[in-house]
């Protein structure tokens, strides 16, 4: 049996704790999660972490690693993930309810070229703050959603003068 | 490397909890493992797993204004529809 997430939590600030480091991150496994305010409060949220002594496989010391993440459903409002038991067991998930998902955006110059992970969204548990970022055992195509999602629609190119910003 | 030939329904113990089994052989050269272990071992297939280790290792690179960036992008996607569960970006 599954557990399927398909609804959005509204997102709170909250102290997360991975129940293992994040792949990649060594040593990453408290983080402070801060919802963006804005156009659309809760759509995007950044995840900083808050361990001291994070560092990189080739020993790097990385200060205060943080990351943006969004609310799925804003943007793919039929997103669902299919959590297997053992996964959801291991962070006290009992029912869909008890999940929130972040998918983590990588952002890139150009701006268009952004994507966003929605093969293995961070699965947190929003009562205990439990969280561990979820690996389906199929692969991209068989699940449906990508690792390298693109986020943004292509720029305008009829001349309306789309805004950007400076990253 | 340690090399070890099993035929189907043969296991192979790593340490004192983890056992492998080769359940199947395929004619294309597929093999299919089962894996008993301890829940705290992450078991993914190799790929996979550094795939999104360095996509993480990218998304942690972000710029120092992210927020700019998420008040940009919810703009852009809000343009789509104008309501927020029926954005569709990225097509």
């Amino acid at each position: 049996m599954q557990t399927t997430v398909t609804v959005p939590i509204t997102l709170t600030c909250m102290e997360i704790t991975f129940r293992r480091e994040m792949l990649g991150w060594i040593g990453a496994t408290h983080f402070l999660l801060e919802p963006i305010e804005g156009d659309v409060p809760g759509m995007f949220a950044e995840l900083r972490c808050t361990d001291e002594n994070v560092r990189l496989r080739s020993g790097v010391a990385v200060p205060s690693p943080r990351f943006l993440t969004l609310t799925p459903w804003y943007v793919w409002p039929d997103y669902q993930v299919a959590l297997d038991d053992e996964f959801a067991d291991a962070l006290d998930i009992r029912v869909e309810e008890d999940a929130t998902l972040l998918s983590i955006v990588t952002q890139r110059t150009p701006l268009e070229r952004s994507t966003v992970n929605l093969f293995s969204p961070i699965v947190v548990n929003r009562h205990n703050g439990l969280a561990d970022q979820f690996v389906p055992a199929t692969s991209e195509s068989e699940v449906g959603w990508r690792v390298r999602t693109p986020l943004l629609p292509p720029r305008p190119t009829d001349g309306t003068g789309e805004g950007g910003i400076a990253c | 490397m340690l090399t070890l030939t099993r035929e189907v329904g043969e296991k192979i113990v790593i340490g004192d909890d983890v056992v492998v089994t080769v359940i199947s052989v395929s004619e294309n050269g597929r093999v299919r493992l089962g894996i008993e272990a301890p829940r705290q071992i992450r078991i993914d297939r190799a790929e996979v797993l550094e795939r999104i280790r360095r996509e993480n290792l990218e998304a942690g690179e972000i710029p120092s204004d992210s927020r700019a960036f998420a008040a940009y992008a919810a703009r852009r996607a809000n343009q789509r529809s104008g309501s927020k569960n029926e954005v569709v970006v990225g097509g």
